[in-house]
């Protein structure tokens, strides 16, 4: 009975670190509507940069260090958007095209972290207390934080679309672009916006993985793979969907472990995958509007 | 000169593949990226049976057709029901889910340990030991892909997939059912594609299920991306940069490790730089 | 008259797109040897109409009787094979092709084993030659598709349905934009497929060259018969003049 809510908890941990992300991927994909492969590598950076200033500077706050990372994170994107993406969307290039510019990015930027830091598993230490129990569970601090972080982020990106300007200009621009430029809707900063605050989301989901189990540079595309599931199972464009993806993927991760070998991780997240699309194309709720 | 024929064999080798995935992504448009797949199931095909069964490479070669044959049919028979992104992310799926099967099937493929003593090709008591001699054999396969290629990509059967790949509604009016058409080039494309697979095996000798990733299958796309879409010998050309550019940085001394990571910065740069400049690859026919 | 027969019609079809029905509850009848025009003011279905007929939309309810045969449900992949074919009003070609393989593909074999066998070069091409011959397009029969004037590439759609020889032939606007010496030829194709005992229906915007070429007109309004009958009864009928200014 134990290890069933062990693996109910570690589900749902994982599904916190799924979520995020793949909030963070729903917003880019409403705004420029293509898939990201480099999305992944974007909480690498913000993981490596926890990791190189914690380890050059260890009697500096983590908090601190961690608003750091967070923040070079969503700039670090916001410059790729700037200097790569935004070109091709001028050039009206085609999705596959643009899926392609960023496997180009991925791959390049995946190599130069590997080249700054070695391909090596980093892990942090962090002294807290012990660790909390509950109902015969064991859940570290750093996961407690991570869940909390998860529901916190998702909460100010509701906020941020219900009642911001710029948040309710983005979801526009996500539901009808052509009516967006039309009506004098700044599209170019808009989407510059929504590519900051996305990086810097995951960013920050890459950091509390790292300091929850560590990081190394290709982990970027397990995050990316994860939660691209949770945002095709909920439905593209769906941000609730992502969060209820986030959660099967999240079980079906780790209950699906426990019964085969640990190996078929990815594997099993991309037949869980392929069946949804198979059987429910659309996501799990119906989505209202179909995008490309 | 041995150096020489080593690379225009792994040229030979990526050759095949590039051709091979081209069949798919240059006629009908799709994002495949799981060439990495059928590239696997050849070898490990080869593998298995020359070692633990002694089978003549060459009919090992036809097993794997044979086997690529059949898992293609199930595979392409799920992907024709999408297009675009999702196309290229469930084919990416597939080659996630293979390379899983290779690492833990064990009692299969030996998992992480690989296999190794895979012996050179033999025919009528000559075995291909020289690697010069096994150079031959692999152009000999390729001129064996590339001719097949040419009379498909030339016969009406090329010709009807350009039609789908364009309009399938128009297609389906004249009368072409476009589902056949996208299924059967795709298991073409990945019959022939274990025979790179074959021959890398014999090859090396050792494979394990490390050479059968997803970014072997993105390797393989860019090649014909910046060979050449939709353009036979693009591919050709495609593999012919791609393995010689990175072979130009063995003349800076790097240590082990950053010389691979660099390898992947250029083939990033090479996409972006080709997506940017020209879309279509060098000889390319087909704007992506 | 020649005997003339019913080679198509359909039954009390509708189509509703987000709960408007676009095609309300429809019976039309198409004959052989005869050219009927299909007008009506923008958005009353007529381009719903074909492709409903054509297979490109399913219908929602009701029956399409081709021959003797009825059917609830068309695929766009058979209507060839039961002898139906149609031009559209956007142009729809394979830009990426020649003008000559435009005609090839039709008239080449499909089924996939022979289509290998058959040389995109040698075979077929007799054939085809002789469609865009009566077109006017053998010159530029290796051009690419994309490369064609608006008139050219209105008349390789044109051969490109000759080239089917089916019985029932569907022309969604073919006259538009096209100078009067195109509009010579393609009235000439038409009335030589009518000579034949070929099934025509001409949709079209300029009321002269429906009333010039057709036999019966069937106007549409909000998916429904508005009128029925002879050119000159139908396009001097009031309720018909209120539709299309009303």
């Amino acid at each position: 009975m134990d290890i069933f809510i062990q693996l109910i908890v570690n589900s749902l941990i994982a599904a916190a670190l799924y979520a995020m992300i793949a909030v963070g991927f729903n917003m880019v994909y409403s705004v420029s509507k293509f898939f990201d492969l480099a999305y992944g590598t974007i909480a690498v950076l913000g993981a490596y940069f926890v990791f190189y200033f914690y380890n050059l500077f260890p009697d500096f706050s983590l908090v601190v260090i961690t608003a750091g990372g967070i923040f070079f994170g969503g700039f670090f994107y916001f410059l790729i958007q700037k200097i790569f993406y935004q070109k091709f969307e001028e050039r009206k290039s085609s999705n596959v095209v643009m899926l392609v510019v960023s496997l180009g990015i991925m791959t390049i930027t995946q190599a130069l972290v590997a080249i700054f830091f070695t391909s090596q598993f980093q892990t942090i230490y962090l002294n807290f207390e012990s660790n909390f129990k509950i109902l015969g569970a064991v859940i570290t601090p750093i996961q407690v934080i991570l869940i909390f972080s998860s529901i916190f982020v998702f909460f100010l990106i509701f906020l941020f679309y219900k009642f911001t300007s710029i948040g309710k200009k983005a979801k526009a621009l996500a539901d009808d672009p052509f009516m967006s430029e039309i009506v004098g809707i700044n599209t170019k900063r808009i989407r510059a916006i929504i590519f900051f605050i996305a990086g810097a989301v995951v960013a920050f989901a890459g950091i509390l993985s790292f300091m929850d189990v560590g990081i190394e540079p290709t982990s970027g595309f397990t995050f990316l793979l994860n939660s691209v599931a949770a945002f095709i199972i909920g439905g593209p464009g769906n941000f609730l969907g992502s969060l209820v993806g986030a959660v099967i993927i999240g079980f079906v991760e780790n209950f699906g472990v426990f019964f085969i070998s640990g190996q078929w991780k990815e594997a099993l997240t991309f037949i869980v995958l392929i069946l949804f699309l198979i059987f429910r194309p659309d996501g799990i709720f119906k989505s209202k509007k179909q995008n490309k | 000169m041995e150096y020489l024929i080593h690379i225009l064999i792994l040229i030979s080798i990526f050759s095949i593949l590039g051709i091979t995935l081209d069949l798919v992504v240059g006629y009908t448009g799709q994002l495949a990226i799981n060439q990495s797949v059928f590239y696997g199931i050849g070898a490990y095909s080869t593998a298995i049976l020359a070692t633990t069964f002694e089978i003549n490479f060459f009919w090992t070669i036809i097993f794997g057709i044979l086997l690529s044959a059949t898992v293609s049919f199930l595979v392409g028979i799920i992907l024709n029901r999408f297009s675009g992104d999702i196309y290229a992310l469930v084919s990416f799926g597939f080659a996630i889910i293979m390379h899983a099967v290779f690492l833990n099937w064990q009692t299969l493929t030996n998992g992480p340990l690989g296999i190794s003593g895979i012996g050179r090709p033999e025919i009528f008591g000559f075995v291909f030991s020289e690697n010069l001699f096994f150079l031959f054999l692999s152009i000999f396969f390729l001129f064996v892909v590339y001719f097949l290629c040419k009379i498909l990509v030339n016969s009406s059967f090329g010709r009807a997939l350009k039609v789908v790949r364009e309009d399938e509604l128009v297609s389906q009016i004249f009368g072409y059912k476009p589902v056949n058409y996208k299924l059967v080039i795709f298991i073409i494309s990945s019959s022939l594609a274990s025979i790179s697979g074959a021959l890398f095996a014999s090859y090396v000798s050792f494979i394990d299920p490390s050479s059968f990733i997803l970014l072997e299958s993105i390797f393989i796309l860019t090649i014909i991306i910046v060979g050449g879409i939709s353009n036979i010998r693009g591919a050709i050309l495609g593999a012919i940069i791609l393995i010689f550019l990175p072979e130009a940085i063995r003349f800076i001394d790097l240590p082990a490790d950053i010389a691979a990571q660099s390898r992947q910065i250029i083939y990033g740069i090479l996409l972006l730089v080709m997506m940017y400049f020209r879309p279509k690859g060098f000889l390319g026919k087909f704007r992506i | 008259m020649e005997n003339s027969n019913i080679t198509m019609q359909s039954e009390k079809i509708s189509k509703s797109f987000g709960g408007i029905k676009a095609v309300n509850n429809l019976d039309i009848k198409f004959y052989s040897g005869k050219i009927l025009g299909l007008v009506g003011p923008n958005g009353s279905g007529k381009t719903t109409l074909v492709n409903l007929l054509t297979g490109v939309y399913t219908i929602d309810s009701g029956k399409i009787k081709i021959g003797d045969s009825f059917f609830s449900k068309i695929l766009p992949n058979k209507i060839l094979f039961y002898g139906i074919t149609r031009t559209f009003q956007k142009i729809r070609l394979i830009e990426q092709i020649s003008v000559l393989e435009n005609i090839a593909m039709v008239v080449a074999k499909k089924d996939i084993i022979s289509a290998i066998f058959e040389n995109n070069k040698k075979f077929n091409l007799n054939k085809s030659k002789e469609i865009l011959k009566k077109v006017g397009l053998l010159e530029k029969q290796n051009e690419a598709a994309e490369n064609l004037s608006y008139g050219q590439r209105k008349l390789l759609e044109i051969g490109r349905v000759l080239a089917t020889n089916s019985e029932i032939y569907f022309f969604d606007e073919p006259f538009a934009g096209l100078s009067p010496k195109m509009r010579e030829i393609i009235s000439e194709i038409i009335l030589e497929l009518k000579d034949q005992g070929k099934t025509i229906i001409l949709i079209e915007h300029d009321m002269e060259i429906i009333k010039n070429l057709s036999d019966k007109i069937f106007v549409l309004a909000e998916g429904k018969k508005l009128k029925y009958g002879k050119p000159e009864e139908v396009l001097s009928d009031m309720e018909v003049k209120k539709a299309y200014l009303g």
